[in-house]
């Protein structure tokens, strides 16, 4: 009998080792290759980021290479930052920033990096004040546009993007989204360029109110012809997606509703 | 015998088609010829090594935590492919996105570990995770070949079909919608696996 249980400890001490020292390794080796793939990683975020601003910016960059990606950004690209109350920041540049994603609702808060974990443990981040919040917009000299980040729930994740105004304040001329894990082929055509491309020439205002642009369950041209204009085309099979989306890009461009109807002139 | 194991899962064992498992991730990857590419190698990388570094510690495992063993094992290699992507193939990785990390969970990489890496020599293993590899993604491959000639007219992201021969240009063509979502994927599947089951004369019973 004792010897038995013996025999139990020692088996037991033996799957003890055995589960410390694979772990070990295993934590050891992800570690080490994490630290060293980072600036590889976090240099193909940001290019990714650009890319994407000048995408949306209106550019076919299929047709571009890397070195004319990040020319046309570094050319044309104007990095604006306001403040909450769309009050213009100086002081403070873009490449100090970081997005904040509240897990709540997606919101995406632009904070400096050095302020990045604190805010990131702050629970109502909307009304907290202790840190400063900032909201980056980007202007393109050649296009003339405004492109500001979007991004909020989808219906399995956040989407990621960016929306570009033409400097009437109230034409949209592109949007794009970066990252989202919805499901190929449904949500996922968010990616795509037939929806993207229904967004062009659409009008955020209606008359003095901010209206933004609604994705509509079926086609938009079912839905009475005034809001024609301020509506695209819906998903087939992916209402969760159209509808966050719908709800998101209000939100967002309330955001910057002030400096908007500076633009749009009134 | 060293070739047995190498070959029989490329057709007579076929992982997808004969044991009708990864299906999950063949639906999923098979829209594009570059993606699927991508993720065979992914898994095949994978199934080698876990086979590998299994077969090896096969005498060290304690039994009742077997499982647990190779998953941590299956889990690092599967984290240590991913951060390779995301470094070196940024937009590949982020189109594969939740697939790559599935590979922890496809049943070809855990039901090989545990038949024939924890019974087996480190050199057979190693050539079962391979056979098992190339006969995944075969599948994959073809699968996506179909899918991506007839769901957007290219292979390999170049237009096959003529621009001209579209409808809207004023020819006669159109692609098949169908085939970019998952039910295009099982009707290829399913095709393969009636052509393969009519080749080898298997009968499920």
């Amino acid at each position: 009998m004792l010897r038995k249980e013996s025999l139990d400890m020692g088996s037991n001490f033996k799957t003890y080792i055995f589960m410390g020292t694979i772990t070990l390794i295993s934590s050891v080796l992800l570690s080490y290759s994490y630290s060293s793939l980072k600036q590889l990683t976090e240099a193909n975020i940001k290019f990714d980021i650009k890319r994407n601003i000048v995408k949306s910016a209106g550019y076919d960059i299929k047709e571009m290479s890397k070195d004319e990606i990040i020319k046309n950004y570094t050319d044309n690209v104007k990095e604006i930052l306001l403040d909450s109350q769309n009050q213009k920041v100086s002081g403070v540049t873009w490449d100090q920033l970081v997005g904040v994603e509240d897990k709540k609702n997606g919101l995406t808060y632009f904070v400096e990096k050095k302020n990045k974990i604190k805010f990131n443990s702050i629970e109502d981040k909307d009304n907290d004040s202790s840190i400063r919040k900032f909201l980056p917009l980007f202007y393109h000299d050649e296009k003339n546009a405004y492109i500001l980040p979007i991004s909020g729930k989808g219906l399995w994740s956040t989407l990621f993007g960016f929306i570009s105004i033409a400097d009437d304040g109230n034409t949209v001329k592109g949007i794009t989204f970066y990252k989202h894990k919805e499901t190929p082929g449904l949500g996922g055509e968010v990616d795509k360029k037939w929806f993207q491309n229904n967004f062009i020439g659409k009008k955020i205002f209606n008359d003095n109110d901010l209206v933004s642009i609604r994705v509509a369950k079926g086609k938009s041209t079912a839905l009475p012809e005034t809001e024609w204009m301020h509506a695209v085309d819906g998903i087939t099979g992916a209402t969760m997606t159209s509808q966050g989306l719908t709800d998101f890009l209000i939100r967002d461009l309330r955001r910057y509703e002030n400096f908007l109807r500076e633009v749009y002139g009134k | 015998m060293a070739n047995k194991i190498l070959s029989d899962p490329l057709i007579d064992n076929n992982p997808i088609t004969k044991q009708v498992l990864g299906v999950c991730s063949a639906l999923a990857v098979t829209v594009k010829l570059e993606m699927a590419i991508v993720m065979a190698l992914a898994l095949t990388f994978v199934l080698t090594f876990s086979n590998l570094i299994i077969s090896i510690l096969r005498k060290h495992i304690p039994m009742n935590v077997r499982i647990i063993v190779q998953l941590v094992v299956i889990a690092t290699l599967v984290i240590l492919v991913d951060q390779i992507l995301q470094a070196y193939m940024y937009d590949v990785s982020k189109q594969l996105s939740v697939f790559v990390g599935l590979i922890i969970t496809n049943c070809i990489v855990m039901g090989r570990a545990d038949a024939f890496a924890m019974s087996n020599s480190p050199k057979d293993s190693v050539l079962d995770g391979i056979g098992n590899g190339v006969g995944y993604g075969t599948i994959l491959i073809i699968v996506s070949v179909v899918r991506e000639l007839l769901g957007t007219g290219q292979i390999y992201g170049y237009q096959l079909i003529p621009m001209s021969a579209y409808v809207e240009n004023g020819g006669w063509y159109m692609n098949n919608g169908l085939m970019l979502l998952a039910p295009g994927a099982f009707i290829v599947l399913g095709l393969l696996i009636w052509a393969q089951r009519t080749y080898t004369g298997y009968v499920e019973e």
